[in-house]
């Protein structure tokens, strides 16, 4: 077990890292220059679930939008024929938003979706989050190598999110949140509202860079004595991986948007063809970061899952090294397979190449799946809310997987791309991937971080919920797609309208799903039961320190003697041996 | 992990040091320093690197116009980016120090060079496809991309009717819009076309613009031609959009020119 | 070789001397083992990020290399019309600005004060005179020809459709860089800044000399990269 060499009063060092000074003033100032990582960790928490919301509200939009094709109706009022519109559904927005017509609107709430999501949601979401709390800890350190950076890049996230939101207030934008050229060069070409965007992007990316840069440097010089390599835990080695990604690959995203807004405010013509530019090597650099940021979504997911599912089933992980390694091996190949996205601009030999290269991908993935599932055989699982969202996330993030070799596949890519197909794709791999690993995460590591216990019931609740409405919403999107549903449209053939309708309502369960989870966790911070300092036996630095930790983690630098799974010979930290009985007594 | 036990002995365990866990080698053992007569022969080696670079660039220009021959594109730029390259390792090695250094700083700048290779790799993988248009979608295809010019009129008026291009160029490229501009405005002075052409063929013969002088003695209606060098040249493409500022697509003038017995060398590849 | 351990062991003048900005005065990071690791962290976390810078402006030479492969004719023009004595020039200014800068770092771990300073103000000297001849010697000079990026673009003996092109990644590309030498010149600034003050750098607190050095010297590399490719790759 975990030695902490205890040679004097543990509690000599104060509370927990959340006792302030007194007054509200002085406690908001000490949150907002605080360099402790765990404080800025709780900051992100929220911002990132704000952001969530936000772009939340746009999918449901977008999915109130396409409940009913748009209609034209004649009917006879009176002795008069009258024609009307049915089914613009966010028309009520067009005046508000500036837009200048309905569908423009719709336009501009997938964009803020998708915007919002990606850039201010989901890529900091899990390492800027639970990555900042427990990386350091999970490592036995006092903090991030780099713990003023730290600060730095969370106000670098900030600003970036408010230029964002400013830009949403201005009316938004509706370019996609790609950003493709020309046409983000040209629309709105008398609004700053594109570059706004464009700018929020470019500031988050620092951030993005920043947060990278320190858990690298931190996993190399900060592991406690007795910590090598291979003995952190799955999540440090999933975090590293993305880490490296978003080192490599946010700087080109940088320049790309930077040109753009360049492109956009001076027409500097590098991506105009209308003066000889390359709209096609605009796709290029965007997806050079944008592919490999798919990965930092989802390989922290990948490490989250890997801990909730090895201590919710008491089970040392099977096949560590794979699942560490196959993590790098995601990293690398992510550099290998953005053409994939730009499959129908490019020729045939590149587009093989790029197709071959995909698959690759899938083999590490799987590896981890494989994995994972080998992991539950015979493990004593425990059904609470981490490890359901676990379990729910190993099918819908195989669903996810398997769906995305169609579209690797030259010939049915042609068939399916820009379709629904690709929507539901993408949202099986990365809501139903990191959204719901995101949540299990959360729930896991919640007594940890607020030394409160959630409601059980009203966590699976949420997670049943989430569960039916994400499968509800996302599943019907397979058969919109191959059925020929185009994405990015406000309107469509009646043919489509059940499954559309199914769709709609299932984001509404989701909906619900979350609202059940905001109730659960504010009645946790209000009244909930005081968390033990280890209350799911787990075996990572992190349970070794209090419920919630002290300022500086742990009492004493902890020396690691075991690996992070051992849970067949090892008795957990503050735990009752008899509640945990080893198969062998030593 | 059996040996945990013994490396924790080892570690030097201080309950009153506020920084936990000392290391034995925490008392000094220095940092290298590198020699400022190393660093001064990098300095020298480098300008000499610099001088060299330069030199190679002038003799090649020379060589080409003193004996009349074709170099191929490939030397210029090997010659440039190698002494390039040389010049870089010793900065990185000696400057930066990673020669001095922990193996982990060099491993990092190798990775990224690998990275700044693929992306460089891949992204011109398919730059012989840029300006294909796909058989079946060819109806549907305008020209110039989107089909908007710099001045071409709004597509949809309900969402491009805002778009308001900083210049008007009437159809034509920049540069020949801003040349159409000056003769214009040369003519309004009083003087001649032949005035503008002087002027232009004076500016090209000051860069060294090769193509020119042709195009000099063909506005001045002259039958000359100067068979030029297309040393340091890439292949000829038309670029994204063949024929986007003109009517005519460069490779049928080439056509042109050919059955008339005189080819142009801007536009040909042959040579 | 010459270690730390030989630095020049003068005591600082009393008024500095306890100073908490004196380098004998600095204590490391508390959640750092000792100072070594510490150093050792911020090395590598400099390196890494200078991978991004490289990656940064290797967007640059990649719309470089495509649009040369595009319009070679454009590129060809677009090289000739600089000149690469001014190319030259300030290839060497920002070489031995980097000289002075590896030796500064030197200076820093020797204790030696005062040619650590010297050696930055040449350090900063270079810096202004590389932004001066870029300022007064090109992009004025060319800018006054209107050759200017995009639809700035106004030199009416261009030849080639594609010139503006050439031009608009000229600009970015000097003007990112250009950026590049001011923020180092900040950091190599405030370095001297605080060294006069406070003589606050010496062979065991040098860490942001090193790192602002390192910083210096990868503008320098992309320069020495910019430079040929520009100027002299015809």
């Amino acid at each position: 077990m975990m030695t902490t060499l205890d040679t004097h009063d543990s509690h000599a060092h104060g509370g927990s890292y959340f006792d302030g000074p007194p007054g509200l003033l002085a406690k908001i100032w000490q949150w907002m220059t605080t360099v402790d990582h765990k404080k800025i960790g709780v900051m992100y928490l929220f911002a990132v679930l704000f952001m969530f919301f936000l772009g939340g509200m746009a999918a449901l939009a977008v999915r109130y939008e396409l409940l009913d094709p748009v209609r034209t109706v004649t009917e006879l009022q009176g002795t008069e024929l009258v024609e009307s519109t049915t089914g613009q559904r966010l028309a009520f927005l067009q005046d508000i938003m500036n837009a200048k017509s309905p569908n423009e609107v719709y336009n501009r709430m997938f964009t803020l979706h998708g915007a919002v999501m990606v850039f201010m949601f989901i890529v900091p979401s899990i390492p800027a989050s639970l990555g900042n709390f427990f990386l350091p800890i999970m490592l036995g350190a006092k903090d991030v190598a780099f713990p003023r950076l730290n600060l730095m890049s969370w106000w670098i996230y900030v600003i970036g999110c408010l230029i964002g939101v400013f830009s949403i207030l201005l009316g938004g934008v509706d370019t996609g949140w790609t950003f493709y050229t020309p046409y983000s060069t040209t629309t709105d070409a008398d609004h700053y509202r594109v570059v706004l965007m464009v700018l929020a992007a470019f500031v988050l990316g620092f951030s993005s860079i920043l947060t990278g840069m320190n858990f690298v440097v931190t996993v190399h010089k900060l592991r406690a004595p007795g910590m090598g390599w291979f003995d952190m835990p799955l999540f440090i080695w999933a975090l590293y991986a993305t880490s490296i990604i978003q080192v490599l690959a946010t700087p080109v995203i940088g320049i790309t948007l930077l040109l753009l807004i360049l492109e956009r405010t001076m027409k500097i013509g590098i991506f105009d063809p209308s003066m000889g530019g390359d709209p096609v090597l605009y796709q290029h650099f965007f997806w050079f970061y944008s592919h490999p940021v798919v990965y930092v979504m989802i390989l922290p997911a990948m490490g989250i899952i890997s801990e909730l599912l090895a201590i919710h089933a008491r089970k040392h992980i099977f096949g560590y090294r794979a699942i560490a390694f196959s993590s790098l091996g995601i990293a690398a190949v992510s550099f290998l397979v953005w053409g994939h996205h730009i499959f129908t601009a490019m020729g045939e030999l590149a587009a093989v190449l790029f197709s071959a290269l995909t698959f690759l991908v899938a083999i590490p993935t799987a590896i981890k799946v494989f994995n994972w599932v080998a992991t539950l055989y015979k493990g004593s699982i425990v059904l609470n809310t981490p490890m359901c969202y676990a379990l729910m996330f190993l099918f819908t993030f195989t669903i996810g997987g398997l769906t995305g070799l169609p579209l690797a596949t030259l010939s049915t890519d042609l068939h399916l791309h820009d379709t629904y197909y690709v929507v539901a794709h993408f949202h099986y791999v990365m809501m139903g991937g990191t959204v719901i690993a995101f949540m299990g995460g959360i729930h896991h590591w919640w007594p940890k971080m607020f030394g409160k216990m959630y409601s059980e019931t009203g966590g699976l609740i949420g997670c049943a919920l989430v569960f039916i409405g994400f499968n509800l919403t996302f599943f019907t999107q397979f058969f919109l797609g191959t059925q020929g549903m185009p994405r990015r449209y406000a309107n469509y053939v009646d043919e489509f309208q059940t499954l559309h309708e199914i769709s709609t309502y299932g984001s509404w369960i989701l909906l619900a799903g979350f609202l059940v989870h905001l109730v659960t966790f504010i009645m946790s911070l209000v009244g909930g039961e005081k968390a033990s300092a280890n209350p799911w036996g787990g075996l990572t630095l992190e349970w070794e320190c209090e419920s919630p930790p002290i300022e500086h983690n742990f009492h004493h630098e902890p020396i690691v003697k075991h690996g992070p799974y051992d849970f067949e010979s090892v008795v957990p930290p503050h735990c009752d041996p008899k509640d945990y009985p080893l198969p062998q007594s030593h | 992990m059996g040996t945990h036990s013994e490396n924790i002995a080892q570690l030097g365990w201080d309950p009153e040091d506020p920084h936990g866990i000392t290391h034995h080698d925490d008392h000094p053992h220095g940092h290298p320093v590198v020699a400022w007569q190393i660093q001064l022969g990098v300095l020298l080696a480098l300008l000499f690197f610099t001088f060299l670079t330069v030199l190679f660039y002038n003799a090649e220009s020379w060589v080409e116009n003193a004996f009349d021959v074709h170099l191929p594109w490939w030397v210029n730029v090997i010659g440039a980016m190698s002494i390039a390259t040389v010049k870089a390792v010793l900065v990185c090695m000696f400057f930066m120090q990673l020669r001095y250094d922990k193996a982990i700083n060099t491993f990092a700048m190798l990775f990224c060079l690998v990275c700044v290779g693929l992306f460089l790799g891949f992204s011109m993988i398919d730059l012989e496809n840029r300006d294909r248009v796909v058989e079946w979608k060819k109806a549907e295809a305008t020209l110039g991309g989107t089909g908007k010019s710099l001045d071409a009129p709004a597509i949809d008026p309900e969402f491009d009717a805002r778009i308001s291009p900083r210049i008007n160029t009437q159809g034509m490229s920049i540069v020949d819009f801003r040349r159409e501009e000056a003769l214009a405005a040369m003519e309004a002075e009083g003087k001649t076309e032949a005035d503008f052409w002087a002027k232009h063929y004076h500016h090209h013969a000051e860069h060294r613009h090769p193509a020119d002088t042709n195009n000099y003695y063909e506005q001045l209606g002259y039958d000359h031609h100067v068979e030029l060098s297309t040393a340091n040249r890439t292949v000829h493409r038309s670029g994204l959009t063949p024929g986007l500022f003109s009517a005519v697509d460069p490779r049928e003038l080439h056509d042109d020119h050919a059955a008339d017995g005189h080819g142009d060398d801007a536009h040909d590849d042959g040579h | 070789m010459q270690t730390t351990l030989d630095a020049d062991t003068t005591p600082a003048p009393p008024h500095i001397a306890k100073h908490p900005l004196h380098w004998r005065n600095r204590d490391y990071g508390h959640h750092w083992r000792n100072r070594d690791e510490e150093f050792d962290a911020s090395k590598f976390g400099m390196w890494l990020f200078l991978t991004t810078e490289v990656l940064l402006f290797a967007g640059i030479f990649c719309g470089y290399a495509v649009f040369r492969m595009l319009y070679p004719e454009a590129w060809s023009n677009g090289s000739h019309y600089l000149d690469w004595k001014f190319g030259a020039a300030n290839t060497v200014v920002l070489l031995i600005s980097s000289f002075t800068c590896a030796m500064a770092v030197r200076c820093a771990q020797l204790n030696q004060q005062k040619w650590l300073k010297i050696n930055l103000v040449i350090t900063l000297v270079c810096a202004a005179l590389f932004v001066f001849i870029k300022l007064k010697f090109e992009y004025m000079v060319k800018l006054g020809d209107g050759k200017a990026p995009g639809t700035f673009f106004s030199y009416e003996y261009a030849q080639n459709a594609h010139e503006q092109l050439w031009w608009s990644l000229y600009y970015v590309g000097t003007g990112i860089h250009a950026l590049h030498v001011v923020i180092g010149a900040s950091l190599l600034g405030y370095v001297l800044f605080r060294s006069w003050k406070y003589q606050a750098y010496g062979p065991t607190e040098y860490t942001m000399v090193e790192n602002s050095a390192l910083y210096w010297h990868l503008v320098d590399l992309v320069w020495i990269f910019l430079f040929p490719l520009l100027y002299l790759i015809h």
